[in-house]
């Protein structure tokens, strides 16, 4: 029977958008007009959902910078009234489920494409992050707070996996490069919950130790994930070895450059840093170095899936390094480090604080995964830096 | 911008964001599209008016930019024609309608199929008079024509629809 404009019609009535889809979309459209507005006259740099973030965006994201003041209150124009006061706010703060309940669920739909959510859900697990590291620095880490934290961060860590997932089975490489994104921040800021130091007789000393073994098993589920996408791509490139090949050149190149990157970044970063962050950069950016060597090595050796998953480990490292820095001076934890540039690198208390940083750098969580694909364990190597006030 | 502009768009949005959704719909048989070509068109709305510009009349303007956008999107993808799709035994089904019941589905996919082998012009007529619910002098608003031409073309359109089994 043919289709007639009867049928259009009562078609047409059951087709609806609904007045909370409508309302969700007239937010989300609104913050999307001043981002817009923004990135037209250059005043700020274009965080866009859409593209996903940059490895820079990582730290330079909407947490660590006030949203803009019109963007609030256009949504307080649009019913959110109590969004523009919520942006600062810490666990335990009254506004804190305005933040996280509102304004990051605005703009949350704008994330449509896996690669998006991914993206986004990566963006939040670092504002989480930073504010546990905020309220530890502070000595104000509460037990509620430190509950409430580590629940987002498991939520986070979780949609992350199952976005990847569904990434990994259309693109393994996109996949394996967001998963290593994914485990750079969680060990960047791993490293810097490690260095907070609180008095050992405080409370807060507990709760800070149960936050640090969580951001652990946040990191356990991360490199689960970016190992599950890295045996893909190594398997995907052994229906030919030329696959596996130039998986393997491509990364080794990547990492050759993001090194010799973080390297300039660090040097020009040096006057302004504290002596604690360069020391511990340049000592991963020694294993970085390291780990390259031995990628090119396996790599002329005709091992090209272990040259693979080595210059992919050299090139976390030396983004760790460059992120780990990034976080220390946006959450001004390195103010009252400053370098004595003048100063001999032999010199005692030069020497020293790098002896400080190496022995720091070897008790630091450090979680690998072993193994093939089938028969896998997590292995810990050193102490966990804990402060019970035993 | 004008606050009365600002006022205007935002009542233009209460008015209009789900009309326009649905004709987006039935032009794109996609739900998830079909929200982001509506997001667009009101996006494109406030950049008009936040240009300097102003609307006399909200509900053609938002018609044709959406119809603009909906051309773009035309020219930029390349598309199957069912013909094909049916070639190679894939059955097409509009997306984000899971939810709806057996026969609206049914009538979806009739309607994808019907719509398939009309013109894009003959489409958009269809849409505005039945879906939208717009008179022939509200379709040549939009179009820029006249109501005495929208009424001849719809005519066709409709008689060529009834003859598509």
């Amino acid at each position: 029977m043919p289709f007639s404009e009867e049928q259009l019609k009562i078609l047409a009535q059951r087709i609806t958008l609904g007045e909370a889809r409508k309302r969700v979309l007239q937010k989300a459209l609104l913050v999307r007009i001043e981002e817009d507005a923004a990135l037209r006259v250059g005043r700020a740099h274009r965080h866009s959902i859409y593209q996903g973030s940059s490895f820079t965006h990582l730290i330079k994201s909407l947490y660590l910078k006030p949203m803009p003041i019109i963007i609030l209150l256009i949504i307080a124009l649009a019913g959110g009234g109590t969004s523009f006061a919520a942006q600062g706010a810490l666990p335990g703060d009254i506004l804190y489920p305005v933040k996280i309940n509102v304004n990051e669920e605005v703009q949350g739909t704008f994330a449509f494409s896996p690669e998006a959510k991914v993206a986004w859900e990566t963006e939040k697990a670092n504002r989480r992050l930073g504010e546990a590291a905020t309220l530890t620095s502070e000595n104000r880490l509460s037990e509620n707070a430190r509950l409430q934290l580590e629940n987002q961060l498991n939520k986070n860590t979780d949609r992350v996996k199952v976005e990847l997932k569904e990434i990994e089975s259309n693109n393994p490489e996109e996949a394996a490069d967001l998963a290593s994104n994914f485990e750079v921040l969680l060990r960047a800021h791993g490293t810097i919950f490690n260095g907070i130091i609180t008095p050992s007789a405080s409370s807060s000393a507990t709760t800070t130790a149960k936050f640090r073994l969580a951001i652990t098993g946040a990191i356990a589920k991360a490199v689960e994930a970016r190992v599950d996408a890295e045996d893909h791509v190594v398997a995907e490139g052994e229906h030919s070895s030329a696959g596996t090949k130039a998986a393997a050149e491509g990364k080794i190149g990547a990492a050759t450059n993001v090194i010799a990157s973080v390297r300039a970044f660090v040097e020009e970063k040096k006057s302004t840093l504290g002596a604690l962050s360069v020391v511990s950069a340049e000592a991963k950016l020694q294993s970085a170095d390291s780990l390259l060597a031995d990628a090119k090595v396996k790599l002329d050796a005709g091992q090209f899936a272990e040259a693979f998953r080595l210059a992919s480990q050299a090139l976390r490292t030396a983004n760790e390094s460059r992120l780990t820095i990034e976080t220390r001076g946006f959450l001004k934890l390195d103010a009252d480090e400053k370098l004595d540039v003048d100063e001999e690198s032999t010199s005692p208390t030069s020497t020293k604080m790098k002896e400080e940083s190496e022995m720091k750098e070897k008790s630091e969580t450090n979680v690998e995964m072993h193994g093939d694909g089938n028969n896998r364990s997590i292995e810990g190597h050193g102490d966990l830096k804990l402060n019970l006030g035993l | 911008m004008m606050s009365d502009q600002r006022k205007m768009f935002l009542e233009a949005y209460d008015l209009y964001a789900e009309p326009i959704y649905r004709h987006c719909y039935f032009r794109v048989f996609s739900k998830e599209y079909a929200e982001e070509l509506m997001q667009e068109t009101f996006l494109k709305t406030w950049q008009y008016l936040d240009s300097g510009k102003s609307v006399e009349n909200m509900k053609p303007f938002l018609w044709r930019v959406a119809t603009n956008l909906i051309i773009d999107q035309r020219r930029k993808k390349r598309e199957e024609s069912l013909e094909n799709l049916l070639e190679k035994n894939i059955i097409p089904e509009p997306s984000g309608a899971e939810n709806e019941g057996v026969e609206t589905k049914f009538l979806l996919g009739e309607a994808m199929k019907a719509f398939d082998r009309l013109r894009d012009e003959e489409r958009n007529l269809l849409i505005m008079r039945y879906v939208d619910d717009m008179d022939p002098k509200e379709i040549a608003d939009v179009l820029h024509t006249t109501s005495n031409n929208v009424s001849v073309k719809l005519h066709h359109a409709v008689k060529k629809l009834r003859e598509i089994i």
